[in-house]
C-alpha cells in the first residue's frame, strides 16, 4: 500500500505540441507533485527544416529569402545577419543611405516584435484584452514596414551591399503616424502590465535569475538585460550608424520575470526614439552598391542585436558560389535550454509565465 | 456517435418524411455558421494567419469561427506551416480527435507543397499526404483578408454540400496513409 | 586596436594558430589536447560569454568550433580543432560553460559529433530513430 501511494504522488504531463501557451509545436513535458514542478524535459525539432543544410545548396543571393522565415516575427534581422556576415568577407562598403535605411527598417521590426511578444504574453496570462491591443498596435508598424519593403512579414529587404529598395515618397509621415498611434498606446500598456496588481502578483519575484548565472548559461538581449547586466551590442560592438544615435539600455534589477515585460516596453521607446533620429537624419546617396555575387574563400562571423538576443551567422566560403557551411546561432534556442534548470519547484500554472516570458520563436529555435 | 448519427436515427424513428430537406438544411446552416477553430500555431501563418484575424482589425469571429483550444470542441483546423515527419502524427492524432464534421484548411506554401523547403530532409511535401485539405490559401504567407476569403469559400462549400457527402458515416472516413516515422 | 587584440589572444593561447576575421574578432586553431584548456584560459580572461559550439565537415576530417565573447566590452574569438571524421571524440565544453548543453546535443544531432563527458547526448531536432546525421557533406536522403 505504502509503496502504490508513492508512485501515485508525481505525474508526467506533456504540454504540448498543441497548447495554446508554447507558441508554435514544442513539447515541455512536466513531472509534478501535486502542483509541484519536480522535473522538466523538453522536446524541440517539430519544424526543423534544415535551412543549415538548405543554405549549402542554394547561391548566396538566393539564401536571404530563406532566413527572413526563419523567425516569423522578426525576419529582418536575420536576413540582415547573414548580409552582414558574406559583407564582412567580401569586404563591401555599404553606402550610408543604406545604413540607415537598415536601421530604420531593423528598429521597426523590434517594435513589432516586442508587440507581437507583449500581445501573446499577455493571453498567455489570460489578459486577452492584451492579445487584441499588441495586434492592434502592431498592425500599424506593419504598415510603415509593408510601405518600405512591400511584403508585411517575409521581408527579404537585405541585399549584398545595401538594400532592395529606396524609401518611398511619403514615408516619413506613415512612420511618424504609426510611431504616434504606438506611443500613445505605452502609458495603457504599462496599466495593464506592470503597473497592474493582478499580473505583478503572477509575475513578481517568479524564477529570479542572477546576472553571473545568465552569463554562465550564455543569454543575450532583454533576457540578460532584465538580470541587470548592461549588454547590448548595438553599443557595445556598434555595427552601422548606431554609435551615433542616442539611446539608452533599459536594464532590470531582479532578473525575474517581471522585469522582462518592463525591459520590452522599455525597449519599445527606445526603438521609437531611434526611429525617430533616423527618420531626421537619413542622408541622400545610392541606397545600393554593387556587390561581387559571391565571396572569396574566407570565414565570416555577422551579427546583429535581434529583438531576443544575439543573432549570429558564422559562414564559410570556399569561393564558389554556394556558401560551403552556414551555422545559424540563435538567441532563443539558448534561453529555452535553460527552462528545465529553472522551472524546478514552482507551480505548474507558472510555467506558462516563465516560458512566455522568454519569447520562444520556435521557427529559429528549430531552425 | 456524432450529431449526424442521432439525426440520422432520428430521421427513421420519429420525424415525418415531409421534414427531413427542411433538417438537413438546418443541420447544415448551423454547421456552416460555428467553424470553430482549433488553435495550433506551427509557423509564421500562424500569426497572419490565426492571431491577427482573431484580433480587433480583422475579426473572423464576424464569420462564426471562434478560437478553441481542445480538438474536441472543434471543427476547423488551420495547419499553418510546414509539416516535418516528426510533426505528422501530432497532426493526425489532433485531426482524429476532432468531432466530425471536421474541416481543414491549408495556408501558405509550405504547408500545400513544401513550399520553400520543399525536398529537404525532414519535411513531408505537402499536408494532404497526410490528412484531407478542404481549401487552400496560398501565399507566404497570405495576408489576413486572404484568410477571411478562404474561410468563406468553406462556407460557400459547406452550404453547397459539396464536402458533407464526404464525411457521412456510411460512406466512411477518408483514409490516410501509412504512419510516418513519428 | 585589432592589433592589441591579436597579440592578446596569441599570448593567451601560445599552442595556437591565431588570424584576424575581422576587427577585433579572431579565429584560433588549437591541437585537440588543448581543446578544454583553451576555453578555461578564455573564460579566465573575461570571454565568458559562449556563443555557439558547432563543427563543419570537411570531408576528410572534422573540425569542431565554438565561440565565445565578452560580455562587456568588444571581442570574438572561435576555436577550432580538427578531430577524426569516422571516430569524431572530443571533451565537452560542459565542464568549463553551463549553457553549452544544448549546443553539443545539436552538434551531436546534425554532425555526429560524440561530446565525452555531457550528461545529455540525444538527438534534440531530429526524431530519435533517424539514421545519420544531415549537415555531413556525404549525406543523401
Amino acid at each position: 500500500m505504502v509503496n502504490m501511494q508513492q508512485e501515485v504522488r508525481t505525474l508526467t504531463i506533456n504540454v504540448g505540441p498543441q497548447h495554446p501557451s508554447t507558441h508554435g509545436p514544442m513539447d515541455v513535458i512536466v513531472t509534478i507533485e501535486g502542483e509541484t514542478i519536480i522535473n522538466a524535459d523538453i522536446r524541440l525539432g517539430y519544424i526543423h527544416r534544415g535551412i543549415e543544410k538548405l543554405c549549402e545548396t542554394r547561391y548566396y543571393f538566393q539564401i536571404p529569402a530563406y532566413l527572413s522565415r526563419l523567425c516569423y516575427v522578426s525576419g529582418m534581422f536575420w536576413e540582415y545577419g547573414f548580409v552582414r556576415a558574406v559583407e564582412e568577407i567580401m569586404g563591401v562598403k555599404v553606402p550610408e543611405r543604406a545604413q540607415w535605411l537598415r536601421v530604420i527598417s531593423c528598429e521597426l521590426t523590434r517594435i513589432a516584435s516586442h508587440l507581437i511578444w507583449l500581445a501573446a504574453y499577455a493571453a498567455d496570462l489570460g489578459l486577452l484584452t492584451g492579445l487584441s491591443w499588441g495586434l492592434r498596435d502592431r498592425d500599424r508598424i506593419i504598415d510603415a514596414l509593408e510601405m518600405l519593403t512591400g511584403q508585411r512579414m517575409m521581408f527579404t529587404y537585405m541585399v549584398f551591399g545595401g538594400v532592395r529598395y529606396d524609401m518611398p515618397a511619403g514615408f516619413q509621415d506613415t512612420v511618424e503616424k504609426s510611431l504616434k498611434y504606438v506611443e500613445s498606446h505605452l502609458p495603457d500598456w504599462e496599466k495593464l502590465t506592470i503597473e497592474n496588481p493582478i499580473f505583478r502578483a503572477r509575475t513578481e519575484n517568479l524564477v529570479p535569475v542572477s546576472a553571473s548565472y545568465a552569463i554562465e548559461l550564455g543569454w543575450t538581449g532583454p533576457m540578460l538585460r532584465a538580470c541587470g547586466v548592461k549588454r547590448d551590442l548595438r553599443r557595445d560592438e556598434p555595427y552601422d550608424v548606431y554609435e551615433t544615435l542616442d539611446f539608452e539600455i533599459p536594464t532590470g534589477k531582479r532578473g525575474d520575470t517581471l522585469d522582462r515585460v518592463y525591459v520590452r516596453i522599455e525597449e519599445i521607446k527606445q526603438s521609437i526614439k531611434i526611429v525617430r533620429q533616423a527618420i531626421k537624419r537619413i542622408p541622400s546617396g545610392p541606397y545600393q552598391h554593387r556587390a561581387l555575387l559571391y565571396p572569396p574563400p574566407g570565414i565570416g562571423y555577422g551579427y546583429v542585436e535581434d529583438s531576443r538576443g544575439e543573432c549570429g551567422y558564422f559562414v564559410v566560403s570556399d569561393g564558389t558560389p554556394r556558401p560551403y557551411r552556414v551555422k545559424i546561432r540563435s538567441p532563443a534556442y539558448v534561453h529555452v535550454m535553460s527552462l528545465p534548470k529553472l522551472i524546478k519547484g514552482i507551480k505548474l500554472a507558472d510555467l506558462y509565465a516563465v516560458l512566455g516570458s522568454f519569447d520562444p520563436c520556435l521557427g529559429e529555435i528549430d531552425r | 456517435m456524432g450529431i449526424t448519427d442521432l439525426f440520422q436515427d432520428l430521421k427513421i424513428k420519429i420525424i415525418n418524411p415531409r421534414y427531413l430537406p427542411f433538417i438537413d438544411k438546418l443541420l447544415i446552416w448551423g454547421r456552416r455558421n460555428s467553424l470553430w477553430l482549433l488553435v495550433l500555431g506551427i509557423k509564421c501563418c500562424t500569426i497572419e494567419d490565426i492571431m491577427v484575424p482573431g484580433a480587433a482589425n480583422y475579426d473572423f469571429e464576424r464569420f462564426g469561427v471562434l478560437p478553441r483550444n481542445s480538438p474536441r470542441q472543434c471543427d476547423l483546423m488551420i495547419i499553418s506551416g510546414p509539416i516535418t515527419q516528426k510533426l505528422a502524427r501530432p497532426i493526425k492524432v489532433l485531426y482524429e480527435q476532432m468531432a466530425e464534421p471536421r474541416y481543414v484548411i491549408a495556408t501558405g506554401e509550405c504547408s500545400i507543397c513544401g513550399g520553400p523547403w520543399k525536398g529537404m530532409y525532414s519535411i513531408i511535401d505537402g499536408v494532404d499526404q497526410i490528412i484531407p485539405v478542404d481549401v487552400y490559401i496560398p501565399g507566404c504567407p497570405p495576408k489576413p483578408e486572404a484568410l477571411l476569403e478562404g474561410i468563406i469559400k468553406l462556407e460557400e462549400k459547406i452550404l453547397k454540400g459539396e464536402i458533407r457527402k464526404k464525411f457521412l458515416p456510411k460512406t466512411g472516413i477518408p483514409k490516410i496513409k501509412e504512419d510516418w516515422r513519428s | 586596436m585589432s592589433q592589441n587584440f591579436l597579440d592578446h589572444i596569441k599570448s593567451l593561447l601560445p599552442y595556437a594558430e591565431v588570424h584576424l576575421i575581422y576587427k577585433n574578432k579572431a579565429y584560433a586553431k588549437v591541437p585537440k589536447e588543448y581543446w578544454i584548456d583553451s576555453a578555461k584560459k578564455l573564460k579566465s580572461a573575461g570571454f565568458t560569454l559562449l556563443s555557439f559550439v558547432s563543427g563543419i565537415d570537411r570531408l576528410n576530417s572534422i573540425e569542431v568550433i565554438y565561440a565565445c565573447r565578452k560580455p562587456e566590452g568588444n571581442g570574438l574569438v572561435i576555436v577550432g580543432t580538427i578531430i577524426d571524421r569516422n571516430n569524431p571524440r572530443i571533451p565537452s565544453l560542459i565542464t568549463v560553460w553551463e549553457g553549452a548543453l544544448w549546443h553539443e546535443r545539436e552538434t551531436f544531432d546534425l554532425l555526429g559529433i560524440y561530446f565525452e563527458g555531457n550528461p545529455d547526448m540525444r538527438r534534440i531536432l531530429l526524431p530519435d530513430e533517424w539514421v545519420g546525421h544531415p549537415l555531413r557533406k556525404d549525406y543523401k536522403w
